[in-house]
């Protein structure tokens, strides 16, 4: 075990493009620094839109790029970068809970030419190799692992930059990728100290220590927080590019939790949701593609603004939901109202914790036998109905969730899933979805808090869930990430709930803020295509949608039963 | 006799119910009407609608029930002690085992405190009164849907605008708070103000058994810092903001009326 600490430092960097964390990649070998094409020349922008960390640029360009990085021979539902098919306006994909469907509502899309399908640098990605139909417009770990076999590793999206658990490790090695290959996570490689968006330094409220880096990341000299561009790496699974016209609505001048300021859209002035990424940094879809274009293509230009508009345009009329399930038959006929992508694109954003307008729409109809259904369908629809309920109605202690316990509504608050899932039809937070669940701070910071004040290691009872839980949940999948001590200054207020001093594998928001109250906040995801694109939370801790279920039993004390646990398995599954 | 006048003498009373060899053998409730003052850790009842209480000197007191952003008392938090400021309800009313206080405000103390960690049973105490269950509401709204205020019309007025805090804190506003501040934006825009003037308090709280706890010595630069930059981020235009901090007078009356920022759009 080693320690250094990074206190405040001068952050270098191009001023040019910048962040984000979706797309795709390509791979290993050759260090030298890329040339500019000629196609990048053409693509520099010339409006005045940037991503919220353009810094990230010069590390990307310092990642080796192998040029020859290779797609497979087409394959069943794998979508390469520049394959130049059309996108069919309506497809359903199998997965292992039935078939779930991307719908184009502005009807099939020419991909040829299209900058979210082509490849537009040197490390062959494009923002399709992440953001695949068959995996509801994000990546699984099947998909992932299908590509490495089929390619022998040199499918774009293992590009070094961030397929790689760091540029720096052995190219063509699957140890190099494991987190990729394993968990589904891609390096996020972020500026320390931050900047706020208009690019002036954050004095950040806490100082950073890196306890663990079994990837060498952080304590690389070319990447890491002591480099001439300091950056700290975090690894986290790429966010469903779909379904857009929820995620990126609402937003008020100020965040409704704490009083903070909102991001604006840099082009209208007007604030904006910050639900895009997972430490909500991105104001608008554009700046993420221009911050994905720099940090995850490795672009050494900038999109142009007909680039961006374009695929601004792809992004809002793209959805994706599970439309039949394996045990359960359609959900797009005779189902639950909110089921099946069509639903989803026909309805309206909203608040769903209330019996007017439900998040998951009305079960009624399954309620009841259907004409021709099976018994097994039978039962499985009555599960699901059974799960909907667990997750709308049935209340639970809700505890020490910081951006939700800490706004007004007490700590702790006995309520249901849907308080915080929301969003009509797609379940995330319509307010700004930030909140440290516990997925990358516990079980070390409870433990360190605990210690502190002079408790046992595990001192709440899912604490000693997660002690004694003989499934593999966070706790026992966390040494293959960094870990890093936070300490908050004493000029600074403590982590509501985890005091001054915080064991965590991703600081999530705070990395963006500065702020100790924002450790290990991360923005929920959508609940639409779960079946699709596992594994789950923003480190991928949960494999399946049972360890997802389980996680939040131990977290919160919530005392499924058996019964319980499956129903909501199999309600999720429909989503 | 002045309000004002009346409260403070409500104060001593409650002072001298809390005073030294009170809180020994038989609990004597205080007076309804006594304004109490205390840290204390809060309490939660496990009744199918929580609700909140607090012990002090042996007499337990209801705070209020859980409820929405929506809703006036908003609760404290397991893990932190808090300060509690309220008044003994008029008719001695008792709700979940507690003497009611009404009205109370509740600031969550920032340091934590593991030893707040109690969830009482709920023993067959009765729901509370409530707003709301632990289910989903039955109405769409939402804190910040809340419609703003029209419009003003001439002639212009000066207008006074507070932004309350909770104690020691200058980084964190409630949603009904932080709306106070675009609400100040939007009356200097619509009068074309000439100037704004924010004055940040330091204050601190008189305790009911005479402990005067004062607030941390940066709270108003910061909390003036805070409410600039929300200004700022609604439009308004700073090179007519002035600002500066003070100190607040407090005497257990309502201390946290004091703790805030007070903005003054001017014509």
């Amino acid at each position: 075990m080693f320690a250094r600490r990074f206190r405040k430092s001068h952050v270098h960097g191009a001023l040019l493009g910048c962040s984000a964390l979706l797309f795709g990649s390509a791979v290993i070998a050759a260090a030298n620094q890329p040339q500019q094409s000629e196609l990048e020349t053409r693509l520099i922008a010339a409006d005045n839109v940037s991503s919220h960390v353009p810094d990230q640029r010069e590390q990307s360009s310092r990642a080796p790029i192998n040029t020859r990085a290779a797609n497979a021979a087409p394959v069943a539902d794998w979508w390469s970068p520049g394959e130049k098919r059309p996108m069919l306006a309506y497809k359903e994909y199998a997965n292992d809970y039935g078939r779930v469907a991307v719908l184009n509502t502005d009807g099939q899309i020419d991909t040829k030419g299209h900058p979210f399908f082509e490849p537009l640098s040197k490390n062959g990605r494009a923002c399709i190799s992440c953001h695949q139909p068959v995996d509801g417009m994000s990546l699984s770990v099947p998909t992932i692992q299908q590509q490495w076999k089929l390619t022998g590793g040199k499918d774009p999206i293992f590009a070094a930059v961030d397929g790689m658990n760091c540029p720096s490790q052995p190219a063509g090695d699957p140890k190099s990728h494991s987190l990729l290959l394993e968990r589904g996570l891609f390096r996020i490689f972020l500026p320390w100290p931050a900047k706020d968006a208009k690019g002036k330094a954050i004095d950040p409220e806490f100082t950073i220590e890196v306890v663990r880096d079994p990837t060498g990341c952080n304590t690389s000299s070319k990447y890491g927080l002591a480099s001439a561009n300091p950056m700290i790496s975090v690894y986290r699974r790429p966010r469903v590019m779909a379904n857009m016209k929820y995620i990126t609505a609402g937003g008020g001048l100020f965040n409704i939790k704490d009083g903070s300021l909102m991001l604006k859209d840099p082009e209208t002035g007007k604030p904006v949701s910050m639900q895009l990424m997972a430490d909500g940094r991105e104001a608008t879809l554009k700046t993420q593609a221009i911050g994905a274009s720099a940090s995850h293509l490795q672009l050494s230009g900038k999109l142009t603004p007909a680039q961006l508009q374009k695929i601004q345009a792809f992004q809002m009329q793209v959805y994706t939901a599970q439309v039949f399930s394996k045990d359960g038959g359609s959900l797009t006929t005779n189902a639950p109202t909110a089921l099946g992508v069509r639903a989803v694109a026909d309805g309206e954003f909203g608040l769903g914790d209330n019996f007017k307008t439900p998040a998951f729409g009305d079960y009624e109809v399954w309620k009841k036998p259907q004409p021709g259904e099976t018994p097994k369908q039978r039962a499985f629809r009555e599960s699901v109905v059974r799960g909907h309920d667990v997750f709308f109605v049935r209340p639970f202690w809700i505890r020490d969730v910081t951006h939700l316990n800490t706004v007004g509504l007490g700590n702790p608050i006995k309520r249901t899933c849907a308080t915080c899932h929301n969003a009509k039809y797609i379940g995330n937070d319509i307010a700004p979805g930030w909140m440290d669940l516990g997925t990358t701070n516990m079980p070390w910071a409870k433990v360190a808090a605990n210690v502190a004040q002079g408790r046992a290691p595990f001192a709440h009872a899912y604490d000693k869930a997660i002690e004694n839980a003989s499934q593999p949940s966070s706790a026992d999948r966390s040494a293959e990430l960094p870990l890093f001590k936070l300490t908050c200054k004493a000029s600074a207020s403590p982590h509501p709930f985890l005091g001054r001093v915080i064991y965590t594998s991703d600081p999530g928001r705070a990395l963006i803020t500065g702020r100790c109250a924002d450790i290990g906040a991360i923005t929920m995801q959508q609940m639409r295509s779960l079946a699709a694109r596992a594994p789950y939370f923003s480190n991928g801790s949960a494999r399946t949608l049972r360890e997802l279920v389980d996680y939040y039993d131990l977290r919160f004390d919530a005392r499924y039963s058996e019964q319980e646990k499956q129903d909501l398995v199999n309600f999720l599954s429909v989503l | 006799m002045s309000n004002r006048l009346r409260a403070v003498l409500a104060l001593a009373i409650g002072l001298s119910m809390a005073g030294p060899g009170n809180g020994q053998g038989v609990v004597q409730a205080p007076n309804p009407g006594a304004r109490i003052n205390f840290i204390a850790c809060p309490l939660v009842r496990d009744t199918y609608v929580p609700a909140w209480l607090a012990e002090k000197d042996g007499e337990l007191y209801y705070l209020g029930a859980q409820g929405d952003l929506g809703t006036e008392f908003y609760p404290p938090q397991l893990g932190h002690r808090a300060l509690i400021e309220g008044v003994v309800s008029t008719n001695a009313e008792r709700i979940s085992g507690g003497l009611v206080l009404s009205p109370v405000k509740v600031s969550v103390l920032p340091e934590l405190d593991a030893s707040c960690n109690t969830i009482l049973p709920a023993s067959g105490f009765a729901n509370p009164p409530h707003h709301r269950t632990p289910g989903p509401s039955n109405s769409e709204e939402r804190e910040r849907n809340r419609a703003r205020p029209e419009a003003p019309e001439p002639p212009f007025q000066a207008k006074n605008f507070d932004v309350p805090f909770a104690f020691d804190v200058s980084d964190h506003l409630f949603a009904r708070d932080s709306r106070m501040v675009s609400v100040a934006a939007d009356y200097a825009r619509a009068i074309n103000a000439k100037s704004i003037e924010v004055v940040g308090y330091r204050s601190g709280a008189l305790l009911s058994d005479g402990t005067r706890l004062q607030e941390r010595a940066d709270v108003a630069s910061r909390r003036v810092a805070k409410v600039i930059g929300m200004l700022e981020h609604a439009g308004a235009d700073l090179k007519i903001v002035t600002s500066r901090t003070s100190d607040a007078e407090f005497d257990g009356v309502d201390d946290y009326q004091t703790r805030r920022v007070a903005i003054t759009v001017n014509p």
